[in-house]
């Protein structure tokens, strides 16, 4: 375990607490208006630091895989109506919840794409399985 | 999971490392490189190295389920099938920081309600006991009192107060404490062997 990870009530209830306010940060934070997505192209993973490759000494129970988005996140996510989808009843979905929005990201997706780059009511989220 | 991708103000976009740390995926920023655990939401190498995302209340249950609940929802515009494992096979996680804590669905789903303190925090984890594939987290603190709940054929009910509340939002429905609303906490699910491997210091209810 990794140290200085205590959490505070005050900070534990901050997620309800920006959730509730999510609403006026939208309209407010001109800045952060954007709805889905990273909203440009991302970077080439060759030309950002990576510290494995750069010989950072690996902490134990780290095991080397994949190049970086060799399997490629969701960048740009596009949302239909839940009628619009034909998913089976008994699918499990990632369910996400703001005060005016609910997005629902269904994990038999995220078994091949395993994150997507998304937006919440003006908050910036990463979701991830 | 979810996160709040954001540092200092600021949003980050995120990338997939590849790699495997606890055997569970890694990330990079695109801002530093630093690679990320996902269930610790925290860089472990880099030079963010240490630094978290907050982590955001968000569930895995079903479809039928989450539609019931957000009948407005919009639904990443992707096909959908049968999923392979169930939530039978999994545990939600509640961690802290300061302590961490797996309750294994099956066990939760007969509970319906586990009334626990996690890093001296009350906490409800809560099974709809309208829908065995709907659960949340609460926080048992509300103004100036502290619930204990069990689930009755009428919802969720204090025990200390007789306070009906709904099980998946948590407003107070009936009784003395109607006007106040649970605290939903954030917590995600795992495989119960990974968890293990990530959190050899968690404990695991029962």
């Amino acid at each position: 375990m990794s140290g200085n990870r205590l959490v505070t009530l005050a900070e534990a209830c901050v997620v309800v607490i920006a959730l509730a306010g999510v609403g006026a940060v939208a309209l407010v934070g001109g800045d952060r208006g954007q709805d889905v997505g990273l909203g440009h192209e991302p970077p080439d993973p060759a030309s950002v630091y990576d510290p494995v490759r750069s010989g950072e000494i690996l902490p134990e129970g780290y095991r080397r895989g994949l190049d970086r988005d060799q399997i490629l996140p969701v960048y740009e996510p596009v949302f239909t109506s839940a009628t619009d989808v034909a998913w089976p009843g008994e699918m499990l979905v990632i369910g996400v919840a703001g005060t005016d929005t609910a997005k629902a990201y269904p994990v038999t997706h995220l078994n091949s794409r395993e994150m997507v780059i998304d937006w919440l009511d003006g908050i910036p989220i990463l979701v991830t399985w | 999971m979810v996160h709040r991708r954001e540092l200092h103000g600021r949003p980050v976009g995120f990338g997939i490392q590849g790699d495997l740390y606890g055997n569970a995926m890694t990330w990079w920023d695109h801002d530093t490189g630093s690679v990320w655990s996902q269930p610790l939401g925290e860089a472990i190498l880099g030079p963010l190295r240490g630094e978290r995302l907050e982590l955001l209340a968000s569930t895995l249950t079903t479809w039928d389920a989450w539609q019931a609940t957000y009948p407005e929802t919009l639904a990443l515009d992707v096909p959908g099938w049968a999923t392979g494992f169930r939530l039978n096979d999994m545990a939600v996680v509640v961690d802290l920081g300061a302590e961490t804590v797996a309750y294994g669905y099956p066990a939760l789903r007969r509970a319906g309600v586990v009334n626990d303190v996690v890093a001296a925090l009350e906490i409800a984890v809560v099974v709809d006991p309208e829908d065995p594939d709907r659960w949340v987290v609460f926080s048992r603190r509300l103004d100036d009192s502290v619930v204990v709940l069990k689930t009755t054929p009428e919802g969720l009910v204090d025990t200390v107060s007789g306070t009906v509340f709904d099980a998946t939002v948590g407003t107070g429905r009936s009784g003395s404490l109607s006007g106040q609303a649970l605290d939903r906490l954030p917590a995600f699910t795992m495989f119960p062997e990974d968890y293990a491997a990530l959190f050899p210091d968690g404990r695991t209810w029962p």
